[in-house]
């Protein structure tokens, strides 16, 4: 038999519909009333409360806007962020105009990423809006709060090489500078400590600057010149006075050193170095008890405050890890332990 | 992390506030990162540090004409992140064949695989020297070739006073002995001799501790691990990393006891080691004036220990009273590598330590009277290595002045996650002849000038022309071999045989008697980081006819007289002339 050639009711009925419904929709979108256009998918997500819609119609609108959507991309980037989704944040602020972004957005931004510790997204701040000196001071504190100098160093550097204000970048060498002794960048530090002495920068700051730097160039007698000139101004610091006893020692000034461990003892009970100190230089003169007596002091002190520093430290530590790893039972009962301990503190 | 190129000792000096800026931006470090991130098979190290020889060089790389080819690896391409990858492997120079060269040793490593973590180890490799900086790998024939355990260091000695270097290899595992038959062949004897104990062994050291004229084997151990046992680590952006070893419980270290029968018993608790310590490098020589063999023991995250020689044959752990076990500021550090020598030419024997990152490395001054005081900063090299990682190292005169020089390799254990590069550059000071030592890594050589991620490094005349070459071992890149160009100086090389005192002689101490000027040399074992150095005593700068004293371990003095320079001298015990001051 041969088929049919005229079609069925029912198929010419659903064409007439899907040709309907397609004018329809060309209609609306015509009329700015189907929401493709990326203000109205951004207005929706401002008036929605569910963070993953507006996340989603966030991105929709971002989809279909050409050329960037600031206001959008700073929404998106806060809610990632709240939503601890760094690595989008990562991909979306890789391509993103963060210098367009409303002000007050990238303000609370910025103090989420610190609040939160990532680094990375301040290091994209900074890079964004390099005259921007405050991202490069936050950036830095991170880095400064998790005893990472060198990144404390590279950002104070990137920073110098920057706009910023007058008053920032001088305060910006001064960390550096102290950065750089403690990391033994001498040469760095010194050119530094130049560039301030000559911009009229003085006092007992800088010649403490300048002790640490002789100290570690091992000019130990040049180093106590320095020190003695700062402590003139600061009076009896109790660093000052323990470095003056460490400087007396290597000059062979062991009675003089003594002298000074003693009284940063008087004043700071808690300082383990000098009971040490105190201790090498008994151990020096010869008197064994005298040293021996000091060193067990140092270890206790050490024992007391040292360790309950490290703990604490840990602490953090293992309650960071173990946001991102909670089922991490030997973090978590190291973790309960520690806690444990310091209640009975 | 990063390399602060701002604090660089190239940094121009600023002629204006535009001038104070840094060499580099954060975008431009990052660009630096990526080309310094680790890989397992890694060609960096090797290429960047054949660059064209300058005329002021120290060193040369000779490695890609040499022959030897050998890459100590880790396992890290399997991404366990273990511990156990972090320490790193070892070079030995010593003349196997007896045919008057330095032959090289470099330990193999291991490997990890499986989803239930296995470690395997990998074939060592021994290389002969055929003189003219050729060496030919005689492993199999050598009969050396058998992987064992995932090793780390080794140590030659003769251990049964045979006339015959033998070898021991450290180990995660067990720690292997190699017995030379005198045939240019090695007989693995660990099981018959006793060499039994199962741990992380790290370094070794040999001595003679109770005086019976055989020496004894120190071997340090690390810590507790096992891949089992393996705790995940996070650095401070909570990226997983190499855990530090103070996540795990220390492990003892042991003593073996020569029996002078070809066995050994452990016998570390009696001898009077400590228990503890995570330890690394280990160096025996004598160091207290007493004539008897002493060990000190470089601790990771750990007080160092000091075992000084007794004549009962014991040994007496003495470093917090002697000043050498903590820091100048009384806390430990991570130690890695050492060395002991006289650098100020005082007569007594100084001591050397490599330590980790934000730390310095720690010379300690010996004073006499068991006290030393910590003098890095005096001799100006506080500060200097606070951006590296310190492992091989050695003090050494390398520039044939007469002056002990000061060796560093460097090279981080973080892949990618610390606060420095994996990939570090090693350093060379010089000894300033004042006390203090002056950094001239950069005239060291295309190697100094690169980076590397050094581990242990073995230093020795390689081709007998009185300056003091180096092999050094890399993580997962080829070893490098370094040719001493410094300009000729006249020198004579001793090699002391004993006969009542252990046959290495270790812990007998040279003097020069005749000279315009006082040196002081130590027969070590150990030394560096799981390395052996050559056994030889070279000095540099003596005139055509010396006389020498020497200490036999635990012994009489004796000199032996008229010795003419540029040669090798044989100094046998009971040979010289027992004329000395007692």
């Amino acid at each position: 038999m041969m088929p049919s050639r005229e079609r069925p009711k029912s198929r010419r009925i659903s064409w007439k519909v899907a040709t309907f419904a397609t004018l329809t929709i060309l209609a609306l979108v015509a009329l700015n009333l189907w929401p493709t256009n990326p203000q109205t998918l951004f207005q929706q997500a401002l008036s929605d409360r569910n963070p993953a819609t507006q996340i989603s119609l966030l991105q929709q609108a971002m989809a279909t806007s050409n050329g960037g959507f600031p206001e959008a991309e700073s929404r998106l980037c806060l809610l990632l962020s709240k939503d601890k989704r760094w690595d989008e944040v990562e991909r979306l602020l890789s391509h993103s105009d963060v210098a367009r972004w409303p002000e007050h957005e990238r303000k609370t931004f910025a103090e989420t990423c610190v609040q939160t510790s990532q680094w990375k997204c301040l290091e994209h701040l900074a890079a964004v809006m390099p005259d921007n000196a405050r991202h490069w001071w936050q950036l830095a504190r991170s880095h400064e709060q998790h005893e990472n100098l060198m990144g404390a160093i590279q950002t104070y550097e990137a920073a110098l090489n920057q706009d910023i204000p007058p008053s920032d970048a001088l305060a910006m060498r001064h960390q550096l500078l102290d950065h750089c002794v403690d990391v033994g960048e001498l040469k760095r530090a010194q050119e530094l400590l130049h560039f301030l002495v000559s911009h009229g920068e003085h006092g007992p700051q800088i010649d403490v600057y300048q002790a640490r730097i002789f100290h570690l160039e091992g000019q130990p007698a040049k180093a106590l010149d320095a020190l003695n000139s700062a402590l003139r101004e600061l009076g009896e610091l109790p660093e000052g006075l323990r470095l003056r006893g460490i400087l007396q020692m290597e000059l062979g000034q062991l009675e003089s050193a003594i002298k000074d461990f003693r009284r940063v003892i008087e004043l700071t009970p808690h300082d383990e170095i000098a009971y040490f100190k105190l201790a090498e230089s008994y151990r020096h003169l010869g008197h064994r008890d005298g040293s021996e007596s000091m060193l067990e002091l140092a270890q206790k002190t050490h024992d007391a405050y040292f360790s309950h520093h490290k703990r604490k430290l840990r602490l953090t530590e293992l309650a960071n890890q173990l946001k991102q790893s909670p089922n991490d039972q030997e973090l978590r009962f190291e973790f309960q332990k520690l806690r444990a301990e310091f209640g009975r503190e | 992390m990063l390399v602060v190129a701002g604090c660089s000792p190239s940094g121009p000096m600023p002629e204006s506030p535009k001038l104070d800026r840094p060499l580099r931006t954060i975008d431009s470090l990052r660009a630096n990162k990526n080309e310094r991130s680790p890989t397992a098979d890694s060609e960096n190290s090797s290429v960047k540090s054949s660059e064209p020889i300058r005329d002021d060089d120290w060193f040369e790389d000779v490695t890609n004409t040499s022959g030897i080819l050998s890459t100590y690896r880790n396992g890290q391409e399997a991404g366990h992140l273990f511990i156990l990858e972090s320490l790193g492997g070892g070079a030995g120079l010593f003349d196997f064949d007896r045919d008057g060269n330095l032959d090289v040793f470099l330990t193999g490593g291991g490997s990890i695989t499986g989803a239930k973590p296995e470690l395997q180890g990998l074939p060592s490799a021994l290389f002969r020297n055929a003189e003219g900086w050729q060496f030919s790998n005689v492993t199999s024939a050598a009969h050396v070739d058998r992987p064992g355990d995932y090793s780390h260091g080794c140590c030659a000695v003769d251990y049964d006073n045979d006339g015959f270097s033998d070898l021991l290899v450290t180990a995660y595992g067990r720690c292997r002995l190699f017995r030379n038959q005198g045939d240019g062949s090695f007989d693995e004897v660990s099981d018959a001799a006793g060499i039994d104990r199962v741990g992380w062994w790290t370094g070794a050291a040999w001595g003679d501790v109770d005086h019976d004229g055989f020496s004894d084997l120190l071997v340090t151990a690390y810590v507790e691990w096992s891949p089992a046992t393996d705790r995940p680590c996070r650095n401070s952006k909570n990226q997983r990393e190499v855990c530090s070893p103070n996540r795990y419980a220390p492990a003892n270290d042991c003593l073996y006891r020569n029996r002078g029968d070809g066995t050994f018993v452990e016998a570390g608790r009696e001898f009077g080691l400590v228990t503890g310590g995570n330890g690394l490098g280990v160096i025996a020589a004598e160091l207290n004036g007493d004539g008897l063999v002493d060990f000190y023991v470089a601790n990771d995250e750990s007080d160092n220990f000091l075992y000084l020689g007794n004549p009962d044959g014991k040994l007496s752990e003495t470093a917090q009273s002697a000043g050498v076990a903590v820091n100048q500021y009384g806390t430990h550090e991570g130690s890695m590598g050492l060395d002991a020598g006289d650098y100020d030419r005082d007569g007594r024997p100084d001591l050397w330590v490599t330590n980790f990152e934000h730390e310095d490395n720690a010379l300690y001054r010996n004073l006499g009277g068991q006290m030393y005081s910590q003098t890095t900063n005096q001799a100006g090299l506080a500060g200097r290595s606070r951006l590296h990682v310190g492992f091989g190292t050695a003090m050494e005169d390398f520039n044939g002045d007469g002056w002990l020089d000061l060796l560093v390799i460097n090279g981080h254990v973080f892949y990618g996650g610390g606060q420095l590069p994996y990939r570090q550059h090693s350093q060379l000071f010089q000894n300033g002849k004042n006390g203090r030592f002056d950094d001239v890594s950069s005239v060291g050589g295309g190697y100094f000038r690169a980076d590397h991620s050094g581990r242990g490094a073995a230093i020795g005349d390689l081709d007998n022309d009185g300056r003091l070459d180096f092999v050094v071992v890399h993580q997962n890149d080829p070893a490098a071999i370094l040719r001493n160009r410094t300009p000729a100086k006249s020198f004579i090389r001793l090699e002391l045989i004993g006969t009542q005192a252990n046959r290495d002689a270790i812990g007998a101490v040279v003097t020069t008697l005749n000279q315009s000027r006082r040196d002081v040399r130590f027969v070590k074992s150990g030394a560096g980081y799981f390395s052996q150095f050559d056994r030889r005593v070279v000095l540099s700068g003596v005139t055509a006819s010396v006389d020498f004293e020497v200490r036999w371990p635990a012994g009489r003095r004796e000199v032996f007289r008229q010795l003419s320079e540029g040669q090798t001298h044989v100094l046998v015990q009971g040979k010289g002339l027992d004329d000395a001051v007692p």
